[in-house]
């Protein structure tokens, strides 16, 4: 009978299953019963809103997409759908829930042992952890591995975070102490940043350049308006799909309305996240209450998302003009198949905060760095996670209709780390090809390497920046 | 006025606590959610803002009272709720 129930609650997808979970964790770790009710109903609103914002980008840009890379080659043929709708479909497994609530315990254990300094209550955060979880166990149906590099790329965000601890109080006018930033999007970029900052030194002409960050967001920011990116992507596309000369009015009313759709499709997708959030609000807080409570004496640092960072103005001021220039990157950049949407609004200005906090605050090299580094990588790796992506969105519960455009999100290629190991699993899980395992493990070893050579850089830029700041 | 980076995230979660201050401390209040670059366009709107993301420097300054709320995070809501009420007290 209970088993009966349970195969018909995992049947029902995501709508059902992970409010049900957030219900039966938030009794666990006694959050208000009659919030954690409503919450979870706010939850299941916001999937079912989720999926239908999908099933409109499907719909909408299917065949646009495909008509106008016939056209003209442009074969940017996977949507970036952004962190709202990946995060949403990572949290549809329906173990997604438990699986944040134990590796927020297995943290509190670390940090009681002393085997690392952050405690990550960033609960939010914590979901391309569980995206890799997913991925691993769906491609090679192991969850032992699933687990193991789920883990991995857990523990080693962990220590980026502690590693690269001791700038921020330094960097930043922080009202508060003793937080780091183990938000996987961005710290793991950190050591690239120190390496180019040392790069761009060396380079005559480049190491004089530097820009003033005031007054961007005044005369750049309304490209960055999540409505205006997604008519002018729409538009554009639509254009480029199904324009002739001279054009005629369908075809100009076609144009405008995709311009529309993807508009109205960046308008609510925050309002559809949202709601999911919300449903988790009453368990995160419970959870976290319960393991502060716990927390022995020992010191530790509050792990935070990179978005209490962001008020500075070279953050503010580098995700305004990334806005636009991701598309460019997006154009040029060979192998992309990747269009930018909802990231190019919503997600540069947390990415990149480790591209220009690691060089002064030097806003040229910050966009240097993003132009060169930071956003192909994303653009790649999201490109090469689509698939599993795709799939996911299957197995929790969607049906994918005929010719549906591939969606991914800028964000899932910031974890490259992630990523690594996705593909190693696939190798070990005789999933994959040799080719496979070498992508992965040249992409560790890089970054091995890259770390190791500015691992001593955090405390030295610290006094730097305390002489700096002293004079 | 509640205030994060991208008026999504961090700002749910913290708002049950928000709401749960400002009923205790017996205001009657209207919350708005919103991110960062929301806030400047709305100043002359708006009584107080709570803000997980340290403002930048422009905003602090322009007359409206400001309160960082990111220690909710580290459950010192006590302490948050204190700073509040003195915010609120001193605004009226």
């Amino acid at each position: 009978m209970l088993l009966k129930l349970f195969a018909w609650l995992f049947a029902q997808g995501a709508p059902v299953i992970v409010p049900v979970s957030v219900l039966i964790l938030g009794f666990i770790f006694r959050a208000p019963f009659r919030r954690t009710v409503t919450c979870a109903l706010r939850m299941g609103v916001g999937f079912t809103a989720l999926y239908a914002l999908i099933g409109i980008i499907f719909e909408a840009l299917g065949t646009p997409g495909q008509l106008m890379s016939q056209r003209f080659g442009i074969g940017l043929t996977i949507t970036d759908v952004g962190w709202p709708v990946h995060s949403g479909i990572t949290f549809s497994l329906a173990y997604s829930m438990l699986a944040i609530a134990l590796l927020f315990l297995l943290n509190a254990v670390l940090v009681a042992v002393g085997l690392v300094k952050t405690l990550n209550v960033d609960f939010f955060n914590h979901w391309p952890f569980v995206f890799v979880l997913g991925a691993v166990q769906l491609v090679t149906g192991s969850w032992g591995l699933a687990i193991a590099s789920c883990l991995i790329y857990w523990f080693l965000t962990l220590k980026m975070a502690d590693w690269s601890a001791p700038i921020l109080p330094k960097y930043y006018d922080m009202p508060i102490a003793g937080i780091s930033i183990p938000h996987s999007h961005s710290v793991l970029f950190a050591p690239f940043g120190f390496v180019l900052d040392r790069l761009w030194d060396r380079i005559p002409g480049i190491n004089k350049i530097k820009i003033d960050p005031a007054g961007i967001r005044e005369r750049f920011g309304v490209l960055g308006e999540p409505i205006v990116i997604g008519f002018a992507v729409g538009a554009t596309v639509g254009g480029l799909a199904y324009l002739a000369w001279p054009p005629t009015g369908d075809q100009i009313a076609n144009v405008i309305k995709l311009g529309l759709t993807l508009g109205f499709f960046m308008h609510l997708l925050p309002r559809a996240s949202e709601l999911i959030v919300m449903g988790m609000a009453p368990l995160s807080e419970s959870i976290r209450e319960w393991i502060v409570k716990r927390m022995p004496g020992r010191e530790f640092y509050l792990g935070l998302d990179a978005a209490v960072l962001v008020g500075a103005p070279e953050h503010v001021a580098l995700g305004v003009l990334l806005a636009p220039l991701c598309y460019l990157v997006a154009v040029l950049l060979p192998g992309n198949a990747v269009l930018p949407l909802a990231d190019a609004a919503g997600f540069m200005i947390f990415f990149t905060v480790f591209a220009v906090n690691t060089c002064r605050g030097n806003l040229f090299r910050g966009l240097l760095n993003s132009l060169i580094l930071w956003i192909p990588v994303a653009l790649l790796i999201s490109g090469a996670l689509s698939p599993v992506t795709m799939e996911m969105v299957a197995q929790t519960g969607f049906e994918l209709p005929e010719g549906a455009m591939a969606i991914t999100s800028i964000t899932i290629g910031s974890h490259f780390v992630g990523f690594a190991c996705f593909k190693i699993c696939q190798f070990l899980g005789a999933a994959g090809s040799i080719g496979d395992l070498a992508i992965g493990l040249g992409i560790l070893l890089v970054f091995a390497a890259v770390w190791y050579a500015v691992r001593r850089r955090p405390r030295e830029y610290a006094e730097e920046l305390e002489q700096l700041r002293a004079q | 006025m509640l205030v994060c980076g991208s008026g999504i995230v961090s700002s749910t979660l913290v708002a049950p606590m928000v709401e749960d201050i400002l009923e205790r401390g017996g205001w009657r209040y209207r919350l708005i959610k919103g991110r960062l670059h929301e806030v400047s366009g709305r100043l002359k709107d708006l009584d107080l803002i709570l803000t997980t993301v340290p403002l930048p420097a422009e905003i602090a300054e322009a007359g409206v009272p400001v309160v960082v709320i990111t220690e909710l995070f580290a459950g010192k809501k006590e302490a948050i709720a204190r700073q509040i009420q003195d915010a609120l007290r001193g605004e009226s």
